[in-house]
Formats: C-alpha cells, sequence, structure tokens
C-alpha cells in the first residue's frame, strides 16, 4: 500500500525489503534487451530513486526520541492515525514487509511511468512489490 | 466570449511509424514486445497492439497534418524521427514490406494515454516500431 498527502508531499509505501530489480523484472515477465524490459526497468528505477528505508531510519537516529515507529510515523510525519494502522496490519503479514519513504512521489523525473504505475497498474505494481501473487 | 464551468481537458497525439517483417498479428507484437505470454502485464501491450492497429495507415500517399508545406514524406521522417528510421524504412520499402505511419492519443484510455507519452522502440525480427517522438 501507499500513502502520500498529495502529488508533491512525501510519499510512502511498503515494500518487501528482499525485492531487488532482476526479481523485479522475473515477476513482471520480460524478455531481456526488449522495449518491456526497458519500460519496467525505467519504472523500477523511479519507485526506488530516492526511496529511503524508514524503519532504518528510525532504529538508527529516532529510537531515542520517539518511543516507537508509530510515534514516530505519527508525530514527525504527520501520518494519519488510520493509515498507520494500516501499514503495521500488512507489515504484521510478512517479516520482511518495510514502509519506506520519499520526499516526492516524482523525484525521479519520469512524471508519465510513476503515475501509470501507480493510478493504471496500482493493484498488479504494489503486488509485485510485496512480493505477493496477483489475483485479478 | 465562452465562459466553461465544468472540467478543462487537455489532450494530445504523438507519432509512430511501424515496418512490418512479417504479419503484423498479436502474437507478433506480444513477441516483439518482450513480455511473456504468462504475465499479468500482457494485457496492456494487447491494448497496445490493437491502439496500433486501430491508427495505422499505409505510408504510401499519406499525408501526415504535422508535414510542413512541399516537405516529402522522407524529409518529415527524418525530422520527425531520425536518419536511421528513415534508412530502414527506405530499405524495407525496396524489400517488399509494408510501411505504415500513424498517432497515438491521449485521450483513448489510460494506457494508450501512458504509451503516447513514452518514446520507444520495438525492433525485432518482425517488427520495427519507432515511437520515440512520443516522449512529452
Amino acid at each position: 500500500m501507499i500513502f502520500n498527502y498529495n502529488d508533491f508531499g512525501l510519499f510512502f509505501i511498503v515494500i518487501d525489503k528482499t525485492i531487488n530489480k532482476e526479481i523485479f523484472l522475473l515477476r513482471i515477465g520480460v524478455k531481456k534487451n526488449t522495449y518491456a524490459e526497458d519500460m519496467f526497468s525505467r519504472m523500477y528505477d523511479g519507485i526506488f530513486s530516492e526511496l529511503i528505508n524508514l524503519e532504518e531510519e528510525y532504529e538508527t537516529y529516532y529510537q531515542i526520541e520517539y518511543k516507537s515507529l508509530e510515534h514516530f510515523l505519527f508525530h514527525k510525519f504527520c501520518v494519519p492515525d488510520d493509515v498507520i494502522k494500516d501499514f503495521l496490519k500488512l507489515k504484521s503479514e510478512n517479516e520482511d514487509y518495510t514502509i519506506f519513504y520519499k520526499k516526492n512521489i516524482y523525484s525521479y523525473g519520469d512524471y508519465g511511468i510513476i503515475r501509470y504505475a501507480f493510478e493504471t497498474l496500482y493493484d498488479k505494481i504494489t503486488n509485485i512489490l510485496l512480493l505477493k501473487d496477483y489475483e485479478n | 466570449m465562452k465562459i466553461k464551468f465544468d472540467f478543462v481537458t487537455n489532450s494530445s497525439s504523438t507519432s509512430f511509424v511501424i515496418i512490418t517483417y512479417d504479419d503484423f498479428t498479436l502474437e507478433n507484437f506480444i513477441e516483439s514486445v518482450g513480455i511473456e505470454n504468462k504475465s499479468i502485464f500482457e494485457d496492456i501491450f494487447e491494448d497496445l497492439f490493437y491502439s496500433f492497429k486501430q491508427n495505422m495507415k499505409n505510408i504510401q500517399g499519406y499525408r501526415h497534418r504535422w508535414m510542413k508545406d512541399g516537405e516529402s514524406m522522407e524529409e518529415f521522417i527524418e525530422r520527425l524521427f531520425s536518419k536511421e528510421t528513415l534508412d530502414k524504412i527506405i530499405d524495407a520499402q525496396k524489400k517488399g514490406y509494408n510501411v505504415y505511419i500513424g498517432e497515438l492519443h491521449s485521450d483513448h484510455g489510460e494506457n494508450e494515454s501512458f504509451f503516447c507519452t513514452d518514446a520507444f522502440i520495438i525492433d525485432s525480427k518482425k517488427m520495427y516500431i519507432d515511437a520515440t517522438v512520443d516522449g512529452w
């Protein structure tokens, strides 16, 4: 799942932290040196560009200041309570599910491919980022 | 003066050329684009195939609306696409292959809208598609 205040605000996403570009492309099913590979490679780069592991950041720098990850999300980033609950519920499904964030969803510069990923292809892409099987 | 009170939308279109070395079928297109048949994303490329199929016109005698006065099709192709694509077209025509030209539209559904804004080349043994003009 994703959360962003608006197009120009902070963007949060829960991802299986074990994913990498090779797994992403394999799950999508692209062939080498083709347009499909190029397109989904750019999509991966766009999603992961400037993406920060929020939990790692919390544990490294903010644990002393905020008593829990929930407090950190609520007080530091003003993430709404119901969104935090949804994040934690999703995280409880798999120990590799991790919250990441970036300052702007379009930081990669390619507005079109990110919009396509998180609007038109939202269910399919978020399932792949969680390494879940997609059920239509 | 007219005043419009509801949504104001902006649509656009971008051009492509297609050289076919084999039948322009969905099967050949999916193979050329490089997506696995079992992929959950096959449908978006199927949509792209039908967008091309609906909009492709034989280049022979075709007058593109973006052509300048007195401009030949060869000059137009080189100006809009590239010398490389022009050479491929000339070579294909000499060998008797079919060459098409057309446009994708941003207001013809979410998938065509994305591909309309993406710049790409599909180059396989069965077809060559230059849609590099499509970058916005």
